[in-house]
């Protein structure tokens, strides 16, 4: 049985310095939000992004780029795949550290 | 404990610059990332969900406060303040930057530690029982033995592109706190008629989706052919192990497919043919390791404390306390405190900067110095005067460590799960939070009695699911997850694999399967039996008619 | 790509013969193991120098037989992860007192030096575009081992104690 697919497809990777979820996004640059992701419709789009992302590999910027399956989801953009909702959310625990940024300097300031 | 000398010292700090070269030329483009990922592998790197992830090694579980102050420092000053402790001795920090990473680890240089090997598919951190040295029941400590496989087993230039990981337990006692028969090669020491030291060995144990318990190759391997026989085994494993499937790779597939007697066959001519050069290092050198592990400056105690005899009478919440988390010393007028890294609600084997600083001036003032990480994510301070137990037991409360639940339904081994882990394909730590808040009430977790539940995340099973006495499986099924559950595994010296009760359950309906599991067992145990004595004599039917039928 | 011994990188003089063609009775040719077993009587009347190319899944005590006759053989890395070369190469040296050249060939990653060089290769050749400076870099980076029993250029405990202490 295929499975039913929305179709949507964002571009994913993890920063190569620090590890963070990022999108490729509409200006070219990467987000932390999916909310500006540039999107692909169909095969061709994708594979523009696949090779955006190529590219992105080659100049050491992003490790691991895929695509992850997007739906609207009430009224904004949400990955298909739990644990794509799980990577964009951040832990569902720790929450009185996972909001401090890294390291003794940011914690101070 | 094990001092580094200027060989070891400079052994790792080699190391630290070597690693710091390769991180400079992947940023420089120099090192793809299929080059540079089993590098940072073996250097404890990972790439989690969100953010690297940086494993550090507690070798065999033995922690100086000096060490476990480190451990904090780097939680503040690179990471968000906190770190997981493992269900291998190791810790890991979920939030490091790459460029720091080399950093990191000069700072564990300094105190004698590293992240050597702790992933990649090499010999992993070897593991050790967290009581050696200080149980009452040990036949010979065990440490001396696991430092030299530490040693040996680091940088092998035969055996570092194995087929797979590769773990090594070892322990000294008839009692398993080491799990021994789930690791790739687990070892028991013991000792012959002529008080000689030797090995039990047992090869090819192991969890992930194929649970095995290792089967015994030699009843005796004496003490000076260790490391030539590991090397034997190691060879057919490296030449022979699978390849083509991630999946099929462990040596437990390699046992399982030769059949335990023709594996030991092929192990027993290999070591035939290894008898030079000579591998194991002279007597010297044993004693040298050993001189390390002699026993600290012990007072000479009665056993008995007036004192904590009059504590234990008028004060309830501290007699609960020492009935389940202190256990038996070897030498008279000490205990072995066992710290609770799971309060009711929490995440278990997480520990904030400040409660591993806390624990740190713990063993400094009460302990002689030695803190213990255990592999059931607890922490243990192994050399306690019993007269100083009330005011060990008075600061751990300052700090939320004061748990009595050791052993205990809400002693529960967690992974990250998929909070954290990119392989999980469910959550493992609100699991946990729930089942320990639906079974934790003090009075209600002592009425249970010894309890075992064990959380994995996915398949791979680093939550050890297949020897809890309840396992815990998290899946995921059209952008749900769900959980199977496991009756009757066990870890320890009676070593079995859970079993799969029936359907799996949502996260809504979990725990309450998991409370009448347990009230389950309450109604028809019968004289004073465990969970698991329970289990195995009436088998997994009762449990499943009352889960199926309510949920 | 470059072939490397003892920090240098050095002329080849050895070819692999192509499958059919005939063994020439001068220079230094490398064989398929095949081919070493179906031309035992030939090669031990060669004048050149002869070697034998061996899949990293193959049993090296197939080349037991034919050792007096071999002056290198190359194993294999079909990826720099996939570590069988090193026990093969153990074999080889140890237990067949193998003593002509060992080399590395196929996904040779300078970061393997220290490894290779201790269970007993002697020659590289070095995957793409990777220079001999990193190699050297790499090679040199651990001085000191662990091991009993294996060669290569780094110390032993052992070996370290009996030097001067440090300064």
């Amino acid at each position: 049985m295929a499975k039913k697919t929305t179709g949507l497809h964002a571009l994913t990777g993890n920063l190569l310095a620090d590890g963070r979820v990022v999108f490729l996004a509409i200006n070219g640059g990467w987000s932390d939000s999916l909310d500006i992701a540039r999107l692909a419709r169909g095969e061709n789009d994708a594979a523009e992004l696949e090779a955006e992302g190529a590219e992105a590999v080659r100049a050491n910027v992003i490790v691991d780029p895929y695509l992850v399956e997007v739906e609207v989801g009430q009224g904004q953009l949400v990955p298909v795949e739990l644990r794509e909702r799980m990577r964009i959310r951040g832990p569902s625990v720790n929450l009185e550290f996972n909001s401090r940024p890294n390291g003794q300097a940011a914690i101070a300031a | 404990m094990y001092r580094y000398d200027e060989f070891d010292a400079t052994f790792v700090r080699q190391r630290v610059k070597q690693f710091r070269g390769q991180v400079e030329r992947r940023a420089a483009g120099e090192l793809s990332e299929d080059e540079f990922r089993p590098l940072r592998l073996m250097n404890g790197l990972y790439l989690q969900l969100h953010a690297y992830m940086l494993r550090v090694a507690v070798p065999y579980g033995t922690l100086s406060a000096r060490q476990m102050r480190k451990l904090a420092f780097i939680a503040d000053s690179y990471d968000r303040g906190y770190g997981h402790f493992t269900t291998r001795q190791n810790i890991q920090y979920n939030w490091p930057r790459l460029p720091d990473v080399p950093d990191i680890l000069g700072h564990l240089a300094e105190v004698e530690m590293h992240a050597i090997q702790t992933s990649g598919n090499c010999i992993r951190n070897v593991t050790a029982d967290h009581w050696a040295g200080v149980a009452a029941d040990e036949v010979e400590d065990p440490r001396p033995y696991a430092e030299l496989m530490r040693q040996w087993s680091s940088l092998h230039p035969e055996f570092s592109f194995l087929p797979r990981k590769f773990k090594i337990a070892v322990t000294g006692s008839q009692a398993d706190r080491a799990a021994i028969r789930y690791h790739d090669i687990g070892l028991r020491l013991k000792k012959n008629t002529q008080g000689e030291a030797g090995f039990e060995v047992f090869v090819g144990g192991g969890m992930g989706r194929t649970p095995m318990l290792a089967a015994r190759v030699r009843d005796w391997l004496a003490r000076d052919d260790l490391l030539t026989y590991l090397e034997a085994i190691m060879r057919v494993f490296n030449l022979h192990g699978r390849r083509d499937n991630k999946y099929k790779a462990r040596i437990k597939i390699l046992v399982h497919a030769l059949g335990a007697e023709e594996f030991s066959a092929q192990v027993e001519e290999e070591f035939a043919r290894t008898g030079a050069p000579r591998i194991m290092p002279g007597e010297g050198e044993l004693k040298r390791i050993a001189a390390y592990f002699a026993p600290p400056g012990y007072d000479a105690l009665r056993d008995d404390d007036p004192a904590l005899a009059l504590r234990l009478e008028k004060h309830k919440d501290f007699a609960g306390w020492v009935e389940r988390n202190v256990s038996a010393h070897g030498v008279p007028g000490y205990a072995i405190v066992n710290i609770s890294l799971k309060p009711i609600g929490g995440i278990p084997g997480d520990a904030s900067a400040d409660q591993m600083r806390a624990v740190a001036d713990l063993a400094e003032s009460f302990s002689l110095d030695e803190i213990r990480i255990s592999h059931e994510q607890n922490l243990v301070l192994p050399n306690v005067r019993k007269r100083d137990l009330f005011a060990v037991w008075l600061s751990l409360g300052e700090h939320g460590l004061a748990d009595a639940n050791i052993g205990l339904a809400s002693d529960i081994i967690a992974c990250p799960g998929l909070d954290y882990c990119g392989l999980a394909t469910a959550r493992s730590i609100p699991v946990a939070q729930d089942i320990s808040k639906r079974l934790g009430e003090p009075a209600r977790q002592r009425e249970i009695g010894d309890m075992k539940i064990k959380i994995s995340g996915c398949i791979n099973a680093c939550g050890h699911h297949h020897a809890g006495h309840i396992g815990i499986l998290g899946l995921e099924k059209r952008g749900r997850e769900y959980y199977q559950i496991t009756l009757g595994g066990s870890g320890d010296e009676s070593a079995s694999v859970g079993e799969i009760i029936g359907p799996g359950f949502s996260s809504e309906n979990l725990s309450g399967a998991v409370e009448t599991i347990v009230d389950t067992y309450v109604e028809l145990r019968q004289n004073g039996e465990t969970f698991l004595e329970a289990y195995r004599r009436v088998g997994p039917e009762p449990f499943k008619e009352a889960v199926y039928a309510t949920h | 790509m470059p072939l490397i011994r003892d920090g240098e990188i050095i002329a080849d003089t050895w070819r692999v013969l192509d499958e059919g063609a005939e063994i020439p009775g001068q220079g230094d040719v490398i064989l398929s193991l095949e081919r070493l077993r179906n031309g035992a009587g030939q090669i031990a009347a060669r004048a050149g120098r002869t070697g034998v190319a061996i899949e990293n899944s193959a049993d090296p005590g197939e080349l037991e037989a034919h050792l007096a006759h071999l002056d290198l053989i190359a194993l294999d890395f079909p990826a720099f992860t996939d570590g069988r070369a090193y026990s093969q190469a153990r074999r080889l040296r140890v237990h067949f007192g193998f003593a002509g050249e060992l080399r590395a060939r196929g996904s040779v990653l300078a970061d393997q030096a220290g490894f290779l060089t201790r269970v007993g290769f002697d020659t590289f050749e070095l995957a793409g575009g990777q220079s001999l400076k990193v190699w050297n870099a790499s090679a040199r980076s651990m001085t000191l081992a662990y091991q009993r029993g294996y060669d290569g250029g780094q110390a032993t405990r052992e070996a370290v104690t009996e030097l001067p202490a440090p300064a």
